[in-house]
């Protein structure tokens, strides 16, 4: 049985209860890979060992599109001879896609940089190192992913609102780039904050970060633009006065971090936080909680008996998932209410 | 050329680790990155039907780890591993613990001293082919070997094959024979055996018959301490078949006498005729073991088959597997492969799984081997000529 992690120093890496192989989260390389494989136009060079090279086979490409792997010989890992790489992207750089390559976590550990090596020599390859030693969780490559894919990108923009959800609506790097010529972009989904952030400093659009939770002014100011209706608003203030009589409020919960760090803006007094899928995301919210706030990274529900005021939605996390921005935070706001009856 | 476009293979350490799996009383600790702990448990179930049985420990390492050379947490596994009762332990090694000339070796001795433990580590190198990895692992397995006394009294150890169920099949396929054939029983299956414990047996054997190259330096290792006398065989087809029943008893100073098989003949001279009438030319690129047995089969019935392998060896030119495939992919000739390769080919027939592909594994018999595989062989490649 897990025990439970209690994070004493918050530190930038992954937190293991246990060397069981259990739920083990996926590599950064298939993290990417499964991104990749649902957006047309995009080709892939794997480029690793022969495990890295063996597995990312599992993911089928369709037709049209490549999903190779350049497996690294010793004497290319230890020389740095990158020619046979080169040779490689070559040959994939005789159609009209785009191609990722993948670094792994030989070629980042050797410090080969390809990255450099590719520079000009190929127009349409991006790379991402996708080492799986290094940060806290694989899935923080998406952001990476669609930064380096998209960020030279000059957008047209036009008097138009789009929403930027995980769910991959969209089809193809071509339907990705379109969306960008928008003068407002709402960003559900963390893999987009990055990207859309970096246009909207260059070319003045509109980036609303639907992610995080924000004060109330923020969604006032902006709640046509989000479906935020006043009285909602209204709602979510009351709430969060009546949250402030509870003593302390233990919060366990997909996003508790977030709650937890919208909840202390406003004096209510969270003690402990508990949650699965440590993240970057997660590691820099937790950093600014405040410093007695205890964080525990696995669930265990004896920790809850010992607690006063339980905020316990460890069931919850699709439905959670399903909500976004204000009416996520609507959401756990009604939820924690009952605790003050 | 590294340049994979298709498939790829196993490489060492995957399949030490999937041949590792099967033992009850042995933990694996994988001290790598995140990839290969997860992927390794999730692919036994495409090799052989039920559940792996052995506990799988993986310590994904950190840039903390890497910068500062800690393997505190390795330690931590292996504690947790000996918890939950493990006295034996497999460390696999890692590529990244190759590139950065981690000593395995080193540790898992400080380990097994430390914690009470027996903590072994297998000697592979990052290029090491599949084929380097079953034999380093069956060979570590000496270090439990004895000679005490098992239930048999005049027995037979069978080592060697892959991972796979169908390594199982050629095996139970074998046992029976020589049960049948010499009264003896079965003392050690390597494919079947799931216990560290049982190698304290192996001893007692009267004759190793050993299936895989890979295994003949076991094979000999086992002859120099018990003076158990070994033969290698992979025999497909009949013909094989009583050559290695013949060589198995001039060893064993019994008299084996081989007899007739009508139905046998009969269906051997339909497919000759079938092949006649076809034209059609055969490749084989398998393991060493496999493509012997297909080479030799093949010419008895008339054909003679391109033969290559899909590791390095001393036998067969050995091809990468896109190379193969990109000589091949529009041929008419049958190829005789894995499934990675048959399903990029024209005419391919699958007599080897790398298990890529997501099928169901069943318990149903599925030998290879002997009259059986040459049955199945012979039908399947006449469904793929007369469709």
């Amino acid at each position: 049985m897990n025990e439970p992690v209690t994070a004493r120093t918050l530190k930038k890496t992954p937190y293991f209860s246990s060397a069981s192989v259990a739920c083990a989260e996926h590599c950064a390389m298939d993290v990417l890979l499964e991104e990749i494989v649902g957006i047309g136009g995009l080709d892939v060079l794997v480029i690793g060992v022969g495990e890295c090279c063996f597995y990312s086979r599992k993911i089928e490409f369709p037709a049209g599109r490549k999903n190779w792997a350049y497996q690294l010989t010793d004497t290319e890992i230890v020389l740095g001879d990158l020619s046979g790489i080169e040779r490689a992207l070559e040959e994939m750089s005789r159609t009209e896609n785009r191609i990722v390559c993948i670094l792994t976590c030989i070629p980042c550990l050797m410090n080969l940089d390809i990255e450099s090596f590719i520079g000009t020599r190929f127009e349409n390859v991006v790379c991402i190192s996708a080492p799986d030693y290094a940060g806290i969780s694989s899935y923080d490559c998406l952001s990476d992913l669609y930064y380096v894919l998209l960020k030279d990108i000059k957008p047209n923009p036009i008097e138009k609102v789009q929403v930027w959800r995980g769910g991959g609506e969209e089809r193809s790097f071509a339907d990705i780039r379109e969306k960008l010529n928008a003068k407002t972009h709402i960003v559900q989904s963390e893999k987009f904050l990055r990207l859309l952030s970096h246009l909207s400093a260059r070319y003045s659009l509109e980036t609303i970060d639907d992610v995080h939770f924000h004060d109330f002014d923020f969604y006032r100011a902006r709640g046509n633009l989000l479906g935020i209706t006043e009285r909602e608003i209204e709602e979510a203030e009351d709430i969060t006065k009546k949250l402030k009589g509870l003593s302390r409020l233990d919060i366990y919960a997909p996003f508790a971090y977030e709650y937890a760090l919208f909840l202390q803006k406003y004096g209510v007094r969270v003690r402990r936080i508990l949650f699965d899928g440590f993240c970057g995301d997660a590691y820099a919210r937790c950093k600014a909680l405040k410093e007695d706030t205890e964080i525990v990274l696995y669930h265990d529900s004896r920790i809850l008996r010992e607690s006063e005021a339980v905020l316990d939605l460890s069931d919850c996390g699709e439905e959670i998932s399903g909500l976004y921005g204000f009416h996520r935070l609507l959401y756990l706001l009604r939820r924690t209410l009952p605790l003050c009856r | 050329m590294p340049l994979n476009k298709y498939a790829a293979f196993p490489s060492a350490r995957m399949e030490a680790f999937y041949l590792a799996s099967r033992y009850r009383d042995l933990a694996i600790i994988d001290f790598s990155t995140n990839g290969h702990g997860v992927y390794n448990y999730g692919h036994l179930m495409r090799l052989a039907p039920g559940r792996a049985q052995s506990a799988f420990y993986s310590v994904p390492l950190t840039e903390v780890d890497i910068a500062l050379g800690n393997f505190s947490r390795l330690y931590t596994a292996a504690e947790e591993a000996a918890r939950d009762g493990y006295k034996n332990i497999l460390l696999l090694p890692s590529s990244i613990g190759s590139v950065l000339g981690f000593d395995f070796k080193a540790y898992a001795e400080d380990i097994s001293r430390v914690s009470g433990v027996n903590m072994f580590t297998l000697p592979l190198k990052l290029s090491d082919d599949f084929y380097s990895g079953r034999e380093a692992f069956l060979f570590s397995m000496v270090r439990f070997v004895g000679k005490e006394k098992s239930f048999a009294e005049s027995a037979f150890n069978l080592l060697g094959g892959d991972a796979t169920y169908q390594a199982q099949c050629d095996h139970i396929y074998l046992s029976e024979l020589i049960e049948s054939s010499f009264g003896l029983k079965l003392n050690i299956d390597s494919t079947r055996n799931e216990r560290v414990e049982a190698w304290k047996h192996i001893g007692n054997a009267k004759i190793n018959i050993v299936t895989s190259r890979y295994a003949v330096r076991t094979a000999e290792y086992l002859k120099e301490k018990f003076g158990t006398p070994y033969v290698y065989i992979y025999p497909l087809g009949k013909a094989a078949q009583d050559s290695a029943l013949r060589e198995i008893s001039d060893i064993l100073g019994r008299t084996f006498h081989s007899e007739r098989d009508e139905i046998y003949d009969f269906a051997v001279l339909q497919f000759s005729n079938i092949l006649c009438a076809e034209e059609r030319g055969v490749i084989c690129y398998t393991d060493t073991d496999r493509a012997q047995g297909l080479k030799d089969f093949l010419e008895t019935v008339g054909l003679n088959p391109q033969c290559y392998c899909t590791h390095k060896n001393g036998d067969f030119p050995y091809l990468a597997l896109d190379e193969v495939i990109e000589k091949f992919h529009d041929s008419n000739d049958i190829v005789l492969s894995c499934d990675s390769v048959c399903r990029q080919v024209r005419c391919g027939i699958p007599v080897e799984y790398t298990g890529i592909s997501y099928d169901l594994q069943v318990p149903l018999r599925d030998a290879r081997i002997g009259t059986e595989g040459a049955y199945r062989l012979m039908g399947a490649i006449t469904k793929k000529l007369l469709g």
